[in-house]
């Protein structure tokens, strides 16, 4: 299956449809309608990056804004990640607000050069001296069989290098409100869609809207354990606190929506308040976000632990490929249930 | 020791004028082909030595390597600096070495600086340069198979060569100088990037061969009064751009300018003439020497030049004389 | 093109403010005045020099670790890169820079650069908004000839060509890739077979000549602007000082003799020659030009050496774009 017909699906479902008189819009659908309305309200954003202009992106995410904006402004670029980070760091010196796509995270590494040493530098290097508005979107995440190379969540090396923001919506309506803050940013931000959410679809306001970066989201209160859970894992991880609800665990859920800037003081107030942690993501456990957060909460919260910290994560080896190996690597509403089970 | 010499100029074709017109890059890697089918063609056709001119690019060391030939290829002792003089400098040796025919690779500017070390060489020369009236567009490995064939005394030089004329020039410091094509005095006080890319800026043409089928500034006089190889005459041509008249000329390749002329005049081979400064002097299309207000040079044109080999003659006359018929042994 | 008198005495200039820097960088690099690497462009100038001579100055320029020459022909302040050659709080970034980072974006450079053939792709990319806002400019990177072995070159080659960019890549050809001769890294000699390679043209000009320089980059630059594409100048040059520093290290990766050689070909003393015996100037008034320069290298010294040094606090600011501890 080529990435196209994975996401075909995902296409159909993103548009939007009016439910309930609630407006809701695909997760995909929703990269495509924040892309259209900020390129129509200023002049000085532009797409580049392999096949985001006549195909649209191999996901479908820049779906028909090249016959609106032209190819001027969304632009098919041969395949060559340094170069594509390289063209938005020049234009991005330059005052415009490039938007370059990796297509699939993995590739950053393509071009960790121009990523690490250059982007997330100059500005520093530069001792002030120059804005750095660039966005760069890349799909990540597994769970599509795409095997070692085209699955990954990297965010943790990204992480680790002052200059970046590292951006990781889990639902189309932090889509748009995350997007457009980025885009809006004057830092390089890195803003990683999940690839099997494209097709989930949630309220999204029709009108363009800012999500704070740095600025994590309660997304259910509870009193008994705090679980932080990142991009996709937020899904499961309202799945679990439903379950353990039923069985008189009642968790508060947070969502970080950026890791980096993380927002540790609402992880901070949440411990404090619960006095139980557990950290769910879908990369590798060891060195990914989970070990930044549990190194900050025993700096700054140890008094309030009840419990040693839980990571569910993935396990220390590449995304394997087969479907049965995969489901297995990628935490679950199942494993996280068991995760927080094990501080009681 | 019948001996064929091997010289190559590894900028030739590869200068400023790749910006400003359909001029194309020869690379080394072609040029280095073309040498390696000159080798083989000269060895088949019987010589029985191959003398290298090195150059800064190793290109006739490269052309040879893997071809099995080492009793027949020998390298000239010298340290070329990647400099015009380094084909000067080669010229000589072959000189003294007695090499009965040297195969060129460049554009008019390489062959005048190969004729500067060795006056009356007996010259195949090949065209990889920008602008290419003097060498030949030949197949290499007829070009080698010529320069074999004499070295090898299957044919003569007197045969199968012309000698080319020369213009002679002495400059206002009284050092001389020379040109193949032709001398043209540019209203330029610079050589900067050498090359003559201003059509309006050429303000004489002294041309020896003046063929209107020519690329470069002797195409201003091809196209005005032709005067070829043989013609025992040359052409001065006084431009300037307010004049009454013009000629359409391509003085580049792919750039055809419109040329102002004031006056066209045959010049006798022997016969002096002037180049009056203020302005550049270019030597076979490249800007070499700047004269002031008051100063002049004097051109002289005159038969003693290359005995330039035509190699289709050359093989043609070979299969005349049934040269390339052999007896089997079985 | 005409080159005037002002043009023969500007190029001049740029040539002599990059030399006498240099020279005074050198010594005190030498004698431990100053921290960290320093690449010295001394050799190269006429490059520099006749590149950004033949451009407006709202074209930008990228650099490489080589870089001193590039802001310093571009019009670069000698106060603010000694100061930022020490490490002080006035240097152009703010002492958190140095010699490799060293840039000036009010100049439109756009910044040296410590990895080697980054800078080629961040010039694509200032080529692009060039186009796509039209404002008219171009953009120039410098590179060495071992950046071309790098896939970043290629990338950014290719990429220049196939959006056809209005862009203009310069190669500084020094013969070798710091320490490693130019025969033992490639298979080819010449550059610009790499521009031919990617579609789109190149030539060579002798890079130790700055009217030569400045004439073939005014050819091309004039191309370029009326929307011709990219294009390659390849300049043919020697770095008189080693990789690092001025002794550098004590390798024999090439002879005295050879640099001794490259040092007749010295493009300052080719250029006061010519000024020379063309009437422009004077040897006279060329060493008042030089003793001019010369003082205010002196004064950028002083300068540089009575200023502070950064606050602690410095250290976290600027690492996003507002000025708050990151």
């Amino acid at each position: 299956m080529s990435p196209d017909n994975i996401f075909e699906g995902a296409n159909e479902s993103g548009g939007t449809e009016e439910k309930d008189g609630e407006r809701k819009l695909g997760y995909g659908a929703a990269v495509v309608e924040t892309m259209a309305q900020i390129m129509r309200e200023d002049e000085s954003v532009f797409i580049a990056g392999e096949d985001v202009g006549a195909h649209g992106g191999v996901f479908g995410y820049y779906r028909g804004l090249q016959p609106e904006f032209g190819e001027d402004r969304v632009v098919d670029t041969p395949i060559a990640e340094q170069a594509i980070i390289g063209l938005g760091i020049g234009a991005a010196v330059q005052g415009l607000r490039p938007v370059v796509d990796l297509m699939f995270m993995d590739f950053i590494c393509v071009a960790m050069d121009q990523i690490v040493n250059q982007a997330a530098k100059l500005k520093y290097m530069f001792g002030g001296g120059a804005k750095l508005p660039l966005t760069i979107t890349t799909a990540g995440g597994g769970g599509l069989s795409a095997a070692a190379q085209h699955s990954q969540s990297l965010e943790a090396m990204l992480c680790h290098v002052p200059g970046l923001k590292v951006v990781m919506p889990s639902d189309a309506y932090e889509v748009k409100g995350l997007l457009t803050a980025c885009i809006r940013e004057d830092n390089p931000t890195v803003f990683i869609i999940n690839k099997r959410k494209l097709g989930d679809a949630c309220h999204v306001p029709e009108e363009l809207f800012e999500i704070p970066l740095g600025k994590g989201h309660i997304v259910r209160e509870g009193s008994d354990a705090t679980v932080v859970a990142i991009g996709r894992m937020v899904e499961e991880a309202t799945k679990a606190a439903e379950t353990l609800s039923d069985e008189g665990i009642d968790c508060e859920l947070i969502n970080p929506r950026t890791v980096q800037p993380l927002d540790i003081d609402l992880i901070v107030e949440s411990v404090s308040k619960t006095g139980h942690l557990v950290i769910v993501h879908e990369a590798v456990r060891f060195g990914g976000i989970g070990a930044e957060i549990a190194a900050q909460i025993q700096e700054k919260a140890f008094d309030y632990l009840d419990a040693p910290i839980e990571r569910v994560a993935a396990p220390f080896s590449p995304v394997p490929f087969s479907p049965v190996l995969e489901k297995k690597y990628i935490p679950d509403a199942e494993r996280i249930s068991a995760g927080i089970k094990n501080l009681f | 020791m019948t001996t064929v010499g091997l010289i190559a100029n590894p900028l030739a074709g590869k200068d400023v004028r790749r910006f400003v017109s359909a001029a194309s890059l020869n690379s080394d890697r072609s040029k280095i082909e073309i040498l390696k089918r000159c080798v083989l063609g000269a060895i088949d056709a019987g010589a029985e030595k191959i003398l290298l001119a090195n150059d800064f690019r190793n290109l006739t060391i490269r052309a040879v390597e893997g071809l099995n030939l080492d009793g027949k290829i020998e390298e000239i002792l010298f340290h070329p600096e990647g400099r015009r003089t380094d084909t000067t400098e080669a010229a000589k040796i072959f000189k003294e070495e007695g090499v009965k025919s040297v195969i060129s690779l460049g554009g008019d500017g390489t062959q005048r600086d190969l004729v500067l070390g060795w006056r009356d060489v007996p010259l195949l020369p090949i065209s990889t340069g920008t602008n290419n009236v003097f060498p030949f567009m030949v197949d290499p490995t007829v070009a080698g198979t010529a320069a074999g064939l004499i070295a090898s005394n299957h044919l003569s030089i007197e045969e199968v060569s012309h000698q080319a004329k020369v213009i002679h020039v002495e400059l206002p410091n009284g050092s001389k100088d020379l040109a193949l094509v032709d001398v043209v005095l540019v209203d330029e006080r610079l050589t900067g990037s050498r090359a003559v890319i201003k059509s309006d800026s050429v303000k004489q043409v002294l041309a020896a061969i003046a063929n209107p089928a020519c690329i470069g500034l002797a195409s201003i006089a091809g196209r005005s009064n032709p005067v070829y190889f043989d013609d025992e005459l040359a052409v001065s041509v006084i431009c300037d751009p307010s004049a009454t008249e013009s000629v359409y000329a391509p003085i580049m390749p792919g750039s055809v300018s419109e040329v102002g002329i004031v006056d066209i005049k045959e010049v006798q081979l022997g016969e002096s003439i002037e180049l009056n400064g203020p302005g550049a002097l270019a030597f076979d299309g490249e800007r070499d020497f700047v004269m002031g207000e008051n100063e002049s040079a004097k051109a002289t044109v005159l038969r003693n030049g290359p005995k330039v080999i035509n190699p289709i003659f050359a093989i043609q006359t070979a299969a005349a004389n049934k040269v390339f018929l052999r007896k089997r042994n079985s | 093109m005409d080159i005037t008198d002002e043009i023969l005495i500007d190029l001049y200039k740029r040539m002599v403010r990059v030399r006498l820097f240099e020279e005074e960088a050198g010594r005190l690099a030498e004698s431990a005045r100053l921290p960290g690497f320093l690449h010295l462009y001394v050799g190269e100038e006429a490059v520099a020099a006749g590149v950004c001579a033949a451009l407006k100055n709202e074209d930008q320029i990228t650099s490489t670790h080589r870089g001193h020459g590039h802001l310093l022909a571009k019009g670069g302040d000698f106060n603010r890169m000694m100061a930022e050659l020490m490490g002080k709080a006035t240097g152009y970034c703010n002492g958190k820079g140095g010699s490799m980072h060293i840039c000036d974006l009010d100049l439109a450079m756009l910044g040296a650069n410590g990895i080697v053939g980054a800078g080629v792709p961040i010039a694509v990319g200032a080529a692009f908004a060039n186009r796509l806002t039209g404002n008219g400019l171009i953009s120039v990177s410098f590179f060495g000839d071992g950046a071309t072995n790098i896939g970043a070159f290629h990338e950014a080659a290719n990429m220049a060509a196939a959006l056809s960019l209005p862009m203009l890549f310069i190669c500084e050809n020094n013969e070798y890739a710091e320490y490693s001769p130019r025969h033992r890294t490639m298979a080819i000699t010449d550059v610009i077979e790499r521009a031919a390679a990617y579609g789109f043209p190149g030539a060579i000009v002798d890079g130790m000549d700055c009217v030569a320089v400045f004439e073939a980059a005014s050819l091309a630059i004039e191309k370029i602007r009326s929307g011709e594409g990219p294009m390659m100048l390849e300049c043919k040059t020697y770095r008189f000082y080693d990789h690092v520093g001025v002794k550098g290290t004590a390798s024999n990766y090439r002879t005295d003799e050879e640099v001794e050689e490259m040092k007749k070909r010295d493009p300052l003393l080719v250029h006061e020659a010519r000024l020379i015996e063309s009437g422009v100037m004077s040897a006279d008034s060329l060493q008042a030009i030089k003793d001019e320069i010369q003082k205010e290298v002196d004064k950028s010294v002083e300068f540089a050496e009575e200023s502070p040094f950064p606050e602690v606090e410095e250290m976290l600011l600027d690492v996003y774009s507002k000025r708050e501890p990151s």
